[in-house]
């Protein structure tokens, strides 16, 4: 699998301040990436940097060959960008800001603008000023900016701030149907980011904590069993259980079979749930553990 | 970047850009009615007021697109940061010039002569106006609210002959070879700058004016880029 998004230790200080320490990661071809952190952890300093909104002190960043710093426009035109709330150019139309960034790049037909107005339903609107549209539809026109080039690679930095539920729904059904580009997002809204990443980076105080595979995603399951006599069924799992408690991380076959072991054992199970909440836990693991450092 | 170019007028709006030159043309017009010289004298004193009109439309040309988070956007697209800091240094010396020709052209239509002379003259009277235009891109980089920007170069356009004379008043005349007395070459029109080089011991020339105020240009581009190539677009 070719790698999209290569980070190679990338630091940065704001007055004698590191915001980012050796930030390190690869992101390969047609994942879908959470970056996941507290406030003030680095997150948007971060995207900034991946977008050259930001100068950064040291370090590489690479979208597959092209070197951000020295390729900039290569690496520019394949990129789409959403970092935090869309504003346009707020005097102008919808169609008319379309166009303007339109212009930005080569080769790029009114067919394409017609295709992603379509995709992110507002065709209706297009004459509007930019001014006069709601949080929702300026959330849409940004993501039609960010999807003009047709780009190989987007980063969006909080793309359903302030949206209502459906307008969140609509956002990452968009974003699960896009197949082949890699995604960076970025989110405080931790079910969006597990229900929509294969991989999750965890950010804290401008260091990368942990890179974790998305769970939901996988064909293995978190779930945790409740039975009457713990440390008898502690013994029989122990080599199964991810913690202290009587939770497993396995395929269905396993936890069937682990089901029967417990019950051929004279184990009466009340309950077998599965822990949706993994990314939830991790988060709050993340910022304890901080906390307590 | 005749893309970007182009964007910069789209972002400034035509209507507020013939809104300007018909302001202008509405003054040549009064000037020629009420005026008391010929129509090509007068029109000098219509180089400030362009400088002005500058300040003003592109006071905001990046503190507002930093301001209101658009740049985002803009400098996330396949440019190098110094083809976009040209491309609006080139809008706005395209603004300038298409000013300067309808003054030129509409004075000379109202004068019933055609003097190419003139016109080379009131380019090289213009000089400050293309300074002012460096200065506005400098200071609309340096201030993140662009009512600053508007406001101190408006102030320097107004005020700096009255400042510069005041410095030499009090002898310090290291002030002639800034920009500040050379912002409206109209001093250069008639006698008065050799009074005013008499009573105050002063060396001002046209030529002199010329050299500094392009020097300057250079300079405040040079380390405008600079600034903008190396910003952290905070927004």
């Amino acid at each position: 699998m070719k790698t999209a998004i290569k980070v190679r230790n990338v630091n940065k200080s704001i007055n004698a301040r590191k915001i980012l320490k050796d930030i390190n990661f690869d992101i390969y071809e047609g994942e879908i990436v959470g970056l996941v952190g507290p406030n003030g952890a680095g997150k948007s300093t971060l995207l900034k940097i991946m977008t050259g909104l930001y100068s950064y002190d040291s370090g590489e960043i690479y979208y597959y060959e092209y070197n951000l710093k020295n390729d900039f426009e290569k690496a520019m035109s394949i990129i789409g960008t959403l970092i935090e709330t869309p504003d346009l150019y707020k005097n102008l139309s919808g169609k008319t800001n379309l166009k303007l960034f339109k212009s930005m790049f080569k080769g790029i037909s009114d067919e394409t603008i017609k295709e992603i107005v379509q995709i992110v339903e507002m065709e209706k609107f297009l004459g509007k000023k930019f001014k006069t549209y709601s949080l929702g539809m300026k959330e849409r026109l940004g993501i039609a900016n960010a999807l003009i080039s047709k780009p190989k690679i987007l980063i969006l930095d909080e793309p359903t701030n302030g949206l209502d539920p459906r307008g969140i729904k609509n956002i990452l059904d968009m974003l699960k149907s896009m197949k082949d580009t890699t995604i960076l997002i970025s989110s405080h809204m931790l079910n969006e980011i597990e229900a929509l990443c294969d991989k999750v980076i965890f950010i804290n105080n401008g260091s990368i904590i942990d890179i974790k595979h998305n769970n939901i995603k996988s064909h293995k399951k978190d779930v945790v069993f409740e039975v009457d006599d713990f440390s008898k069924a502690r013994l029989l799992l122990d080599n199964y259980c991810i913690n202290e408690e009587l939770e497993v991380y396995e395929s269905d076959d396993i936890i069937s079979s682990l089901n029967k072991e417990l019950i051929r054992n004279n184990i009466n199970v009340y309950r077998i749930y599965e822990n949706k909440n993994n990314l939830e836990k991790e988060f709050f693991n993340m910022v304890n553990n901080d906390k307590s450092n | 970047m005749i893309n970007l170019i182009k964007n910069e007028f789209i972002k400034i709006r035509l209507s507020k850009i013939i809104f300007s030159q018909i302001l202008l043309i509405i003054t040549l017009l009064c000037i020629k009615r009420y005026g008391n010289k010929s129509i090509l004298e007068l029109s000098y004193n219509l180089i400030p007021i362009v400088s002005i009109i500058i300040c003003i439309l592109f006071g905001g040309i990046i503190s507002n697109e930093i301001e209101n988070g658009s740049f985002r956007y803009y400098l996330t697209k396949p440019y190098k940061r110094w083809k976009i800091y040209l491309s609006k240094m080139i809008t706005i010396i395209i603004y300038i010039t298409i000013n300067i020709l309808i003054i030129t052209i509409v004075s000379s239509i109202l004068n019933h002569s055609f003097d190419y002379k003139y016109i080379l003259k009131f380019f090289i009277y213009s000089v400050p106006c293309y300074f002012i235009g460096f200065l506005i891109l400098y200071l609309s980089l340096c201030f993140k609210n662009h009512a600053f920007s508007v406001g101190i170069s408006i102030f320097i356009v107004t005020f700096s002959l009255i400042i510069s004379q005041v410095f030499f008043g009090f002898k310090f005349n290291i002030i002639e070879y800034t920009f500040l007395p050379y912002l409206d070459f109209s001093i250069f029109n008639d006698n008065s700058i050799d009074i005013m080089n008499k009573n105050l011991g002063t060396n001002l020339s046209l030529k002199k004016g010329i050299i500094i105020d392009v020097l300057s240009m250079f300079i405040l581009y040079f380390l405008g880029n600079k600034k903008f190539i190396k910003k952290d677009i905070k927004c």
